[in-house]
């Protein structure tokens, strides 16, 4: 009987989800068919795990095939939108920051209204190169407001960064060979120059810039007004492919605040760290509901549970209500 | 977590990864099932069970109860089922006319 129930219940859910994303897809520019290829992928997989009779979708006939190993999703947006990317996969030729600037500053223009998130929802982060396609040609759409300021709020300080490296070392981290200056104290929190003797100046300009656009679209997501924008530098693939060419590699900061640490055996994740017992054990069979009171007189327990759904022994079951008893 | 929502994080992980969606819009899609699986079971299920078991272990944390249970027999209205172990997550259900 429960199962008649829950095939009933779960075709809702479905239609219910599908019906209600509609929108977030259109918002952020994704296609319908993804979104119809969502919901025949989500029907065979409850269909395949056989908790319910829920019979496999057949293939619709205005949902196309859809092949998942394409990795590249055409874009209906206005013609005008997507700039011709330079070279997009050659990784060896990341294009000069000069060039990103002004595609920058006229790309937000022709954007439409309707397609904000155009070009950029669907980039697989890959390389350096790709990602600079990707800001060449999506760079703060729809946010007129700040066109132009990445490059003039950002270059100084990688051109800083770049520039000084060669007289900044840091304690007890004399590998850089200015002996001179090996003994200044660093008062400027943690080390983060380890990346920028390895970058170079192209390099520094992709890296910031592709993180201030991720921060322009964390802000554009969640609505926040636009505000100073803080990262953090960390060393790139590619700065530590060089370093290790180098020879740098297992380069480290000289520890200064004691003996090592990791070893402490009542830390996060050592044996004395699991206090459940068998809580966490991982049993197949489990139920998830509301309680609406839960009483116990010595070693008898009673429970009112509502709205579960629960998976036992491979099926699904659902209630409204139930009343549990257990003896402890 | 239960068979639908697996079953939905998982064709959402495999659109993230193939770059036909973003993170964003799969938090959303979440969002919305539990919006849905919350009022469809709330609005579409009517029918009650029973059951009793061997209590093995339990815990109340955060308005949170866990229940480890043994040999539960859960009866429902035409059916019933037996299993050897099951847990129980149960939250607290909201008091209507409480946010």
């Amino acid at each position: 009987m429960a199962n008649n129930t829950v095939t009933a219940v779960y075709r809702f859910v479905i239609d219910d989800v599908i019906t209600n994303v509609r929108r977030d897809f259109e918002d952020m520019g994704v296609d319908e068919t993804i979104m119809h290829e969502l919901q025949r992928s989500w029907e065979t997989k409850i269909a395949q795990s056989r908790v319910t009779t829920f019979q496999a979708p057949e293939p619709s006939a205005a949902v196309e095939p859809y092949s998942f190993e394409e990795p590249t999703y055409e874009q209906p947006a206005p013609a005008s939108a997507p700039a011709p990317a330079p070279a997009p996969t050659s990784a060896s030729a990341p294009a000069p920051a000069p060039t990103s600037a002004p595609a920058a500053t006229s790309a937000p223009s022709t954007y439409t209204p309707a397609h904000p998130a155009a070009s950029y929802n669907y980039r697989v982060e890959q390389t350096p190169a790709a990602n600079l396609a990707n800001v060449a040609s999506a760079t703060l759409p729809g946010d007129n407001s700040n066109v132009g300021r990445p490059q003039p709020h950002v270059a100084p300080r990688a051109s800083n960064a770049a520039g000084n490296n060669n007289n900044i070392s840091l304690p007890g981290g004399g590998r850089n060979g200015t002996g001179d200056f090996s003994n200044i104290p660093q008062t400027d929190g943690a080390a983060d120059m380890t990346e920028l003797e390895f970058m170079t100046t192209e390099e520094l300009d992709d890296y910031v810039e592709k993180k201030f656009k991720e921060a322009r679209e964390a802000e554009r997501l969640t609505g926040q007004a636009p505000g100073e924008v803080t990262f953090t530098l960390t060393l790139s693939d590619r700065a530590a492919r060089k370093a290790k060419r180098d020879g740098l590699e297992g380069f480290s900061i000289g520890q200064v605040d004691g003996e090592d640490d990791e070893d402490d055996d009542t830390g996060l994740g050592s044996d004395l760290d699991d206090s459940d017992g068998d809580m966490d054990d991982e049993s197949d069979n489990i139920v998830l509901c509301q309680y609406d009171k839960v009483s116990r007189t010595k070693s008898k327990w009673k429970c009112v549970l509502k709205d579960g759904i629960m998976l036992i022994n491979g099926r699904d079951y659902l209630f409204h209500k139930a009343n549990g008893d257990f003896e402890w | 977590m239960n068979s639908i929502g697996l079953a939905l994080i998982d064709s959402l992980d495999e659109l993230i990864q193939s770059g036909h969606i973003n993170p964003q819009l799969a938090m959303r899609v979440l969002a919305q099932f539990d919006t849905s699986i919350a009022e469809a079971l709330s609005t579409r299920v009517r029918n009650r069970a029973n059951f009793r078991a061997h209590l093995d272990n339990y815990r109340s944390l955060d308005d949170v109860w866990t229940f480890v249970l043994s040999n539960p027999t859960f009866r429902f209205e035409h059916d019933h089922v037996t299993a050897d172990k099951v847990k129980i997550v149960a939250c607290k259900a909201r008091i209507p006319g409480e946010v």
